[in-house]
């Protein structure tokens, strides 16, 4: 009787364990190898095969010097990355509230086709709009000061980090805009009349009653953004050239396929890099993040 | 403040769910708009204080056309049913936003705050959220939000049915006093006929839209104009059923069934005594268990309601509802006489549902 009500209970565990040891391994290999000249399995060696020997931290040179395959310090391809998710975030974050607000609220022609269009659009796999993303931008290029002459961002066309946050904005909206409209959705219609009988105009109403109420869902929305903007590959692979503009995930790309024998070493360093920001913004924030998923205001009474 | 229905009409797709209503509320006036879920209440109720348009008709307070006006500039205070206080502003904050959106000054929106805090009896709460409120307290300060704008006119949306049975009946009294002594012209919206009887000055009957009759309570419940309102109105429900009308030696009588028949007096005489079979009402409490007058019957259920009996039993062919003094002691299968007082009977158009007495 005690053993098996034992294996129930640690049955699950046993099992999430199992499925998750090769993810956690390749963690620990990452991690590992970043402070190793050489690994043998998850062992660090030395030049000479010893075991456990050979620690270092000569991957992390990174940090200090320019990256051997780009020429440009790490630093720059942070803050291009920091700006990407910045501005990703601030921008699906702001749309999404209010397209959400007036999806949920407001009746307008053409409404329903607006909900499902959106839904499709988010469907749609990003590449293959590549090509036509492409032009639009080398045309937007072309529109002076608004091409490329804003500072930082660089402006909205191609090759310049506005560039990127515009096109990953666009196909970051079609969940904002649903996942706002869901929560807006559950306040309840009362309030906002309270508020438009108290001497509110519809503005104020949006900003100063329902906005708090869906801080949850905002603060989730934020969150995810962020780290969409901070991972993302393709667009801005795509659509920034030069190597000042390169972000830290197009380095590591760039790092794998360089034609010269691939640094592992500090590949794993930069990768871990990259992970660590967003390790730590997870840890604090995941109880947010679980919004999206149970999609509701609690505790609104 | 007056306040004019015209005609007053709203649709929603095509569906129409206030159908051309005509009213007036005198100055002062407390009106109970009265029926059941469904009917139309809460969207005349909006589109008085603004939020709805009107399809057609018009919306006049004191005389001048209000349908353009935006609720704001409407003087008006709401309390809803979900209470709908700002759930991440205090209590204080809540009671004063109006206030604040007039950019008043601190002073004031203080003064004012403790005035409807004492009158509300919410002093201790201000600093508190509305999470961390009952909802007695809740609809308290929802009460007190309407009212420290001093509003010409206060609408009321259901304010009691989330409450427990006990807490409804004290608020109802303190609502009463309330709009009595302050004398705010008030509309009170609700599905219970007792709120509507016990606190309205005037009720609105409302029925699919449609308003089925305007008038003061005692009216309502002494002078139905149509099956529905009878029906509705009085606790316990008004006996129904239908019976054939005879004529014998110029005395009119009503038939039961079963040889039963019960004289009609000549005050009660209906309208068009040709028609047959109709429907006849006649309230629980206006039916009497007699000595050794009156139709023998046998009593069927007894039902203890604390300061009443009320009895199930059969008249002729009908079943019929009636209440005694528990102090009879009547039992289930005890042998009665009943007497209905037939001065207090209604008569109604089967087809039509229109009472062939007031209508
Ligand atoms: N915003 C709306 N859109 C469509 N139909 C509505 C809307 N509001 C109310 N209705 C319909 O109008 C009718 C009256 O509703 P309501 O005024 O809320 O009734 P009550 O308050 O008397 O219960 C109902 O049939 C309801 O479904
Ligand atoms: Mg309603």
């Amino acid at each position: 009787m005690k053993i098996n009500k034992l294996f129930t209970k640690s049955f699950p565990y046993i099992l999430l364990i199992i499925l998750t040891l090769p993810i956690i391994l390749g963690y620990l290999w990452i991690v590992i190898t970043t402070f190793s000249t050489r690994i043998y399995g998850l062992i660090p060696v030395d030049q000479s095969g010893n075991y456990f020997r050979g620690l270092t931290l000569s991957n992390w040179t990174f940090l200090t010097d320019k990256t051997k395959t780009l020429n440009v310090s790490i630093w720059l391809l942070t803050f291009n990355t920091l700006i990407i998710a910045v501005g990703l975030t601030v921008g699906v974050v702001l749309i999404s509230m209010m397209a959400g607000y007036a999806l949920s609220r407001i009746k307008f022609p053409g409404r329903k086709p607006f909900l499902s269009l959106t839904l499709i659009l988010h469907s749609f796999p990003s590449v293959t709009l590549l090509i036509a993303i492409y032009f639009v931008l080398r045309w937007i290029a072309r529109i002076p000061i608004l091409g490329r002459g804003i500072p930082i961002i660089g402006g909205f066309g191609y090759n310049t980090l506005g560039g990127v946050i515009l096109v990953s904005i666009a196909l970051q909206l079609p969940l904002g805009i649903w996942l706002m409209k869901g929560f807006f959705d559950n306040v309840s219609w009362d309030l906002e009349r309270a508020a438009l009988i108290d001497g509110c105009s519809r503005w104020r109403t949006w900003w100063q009653i329902m906005v708090p109420q869906i801080m949850p869902g905002i603060a989730a929305l934020s969150i995810f953004s962020f780290m969409e903007g901070w991972k993302s590959f393709l667009i801005p692979y795509s659509f920034m050239t030069s190597h000042a503009r390169a972000t830290l995930s197009t380095l590591l790309n760039e790092m794998m396929s360089e034609s010269s024998p691939t640094d592992y070493g500090t590949l794993a360093a930069v990768g871990l890099f990259q992970l660590l920001p967003i390790i730590i913004f997870y840890l604090f924030t995941q109880k947010y993040l679980l919004n999206i998923f149970s999609g509701g205001v609690k505790g609104t009474a | 403040m007056k306040v004019d229905l015209i005609n007053l009409t709203k649709k929603f797709m095509g569906i129409t769910a206030v159908s051309s209503i005509n009213l007036d509320i005198k100055d002062g006036e407390f009106v109970a708009f009265l029926g059941p879920s469904g009917c139309g209440k809460t969207t005349t109720l909006l589109m008085i204080s603004g939020i709805y348009k009107p399809t057609t008709g018009d919306i006049l307070f004191e005389g001048e056309r209000v349908n353009h006006f935006p609720p704001k500039d409407r003087d008006i205070g709401m309390v809803f049913q979900s209470y709908a206080l700002y759930p991440h502003m205090t209590v204080y904050q809540n009671l004063v936003f109006s206030l604040m959106l007039k950019r008043r000054p601190k002073d004031e929106m203080k003064a004012e705050a403790k005035r409807v805090a004492d009158i509300m009896g919410i002093g201790t709460l201000l600093n508190r959220k509305p999470g961390q409120l009952s909802g007695g307290q809740q609809q308290r300060v929802a009460l007190g939000r309407a009212l420290i704008k001093q509003p010409k006119l206060l609408l009321f949306d259901e304010p009691l049915s989330n409450l427990d049975a006990r807490l409804r009946i004290s608020m109802r009294g303190e609502i009463k006093k309330l709009q009595n002594n302050l004398g705010i012209t008030s509309i009170y919206v609700t599905h219970d006929q007792i709120e509507a009887m016990t606190m309205a000055d005037r009720i609105a009957v409302i029925k699919d839209g449609i308003l089925q009759a305007y008038t003061v309570p005692e009216e309502l419940h002494d002078k139905p104009k149509t099956l529905f309102i009878a029906e509705f109105i009085g606790n316990p429900p008004m006996n129904l059923f239908e019976v054939k009308l005879l004529s014998e030696k110029g005395s009119l009588y009503a038939d039961l069934g079963k040889g039963v028949k019960i004289g009609i007096p000549k005050t009660r005489t209906p309208k068009d005594t040709q028609k047959g079979v109709i429907k006849m009402g006649i309230r629980p409490q206006d039916l009497h268990a007699g000595k050794d007058k009156g139709i023998k019957t046998v009593i069927e259920l007894v039902e203890p309601m604390g300061r009443d009996d009320l009895i199930v039993c059969q008249l002729g062919d009908k079943d019929i509802h009636f209440l005694t003094d528990p102090g009879l002691k009547l039992k289930t299968g005890n042998r009665i006489n009943i007497l209905p007082d037939m001065e207090k009977s209604q008569f109604f158009e089967i087809e039509t549902g229109k009472s062939l007495l007031w209508a």
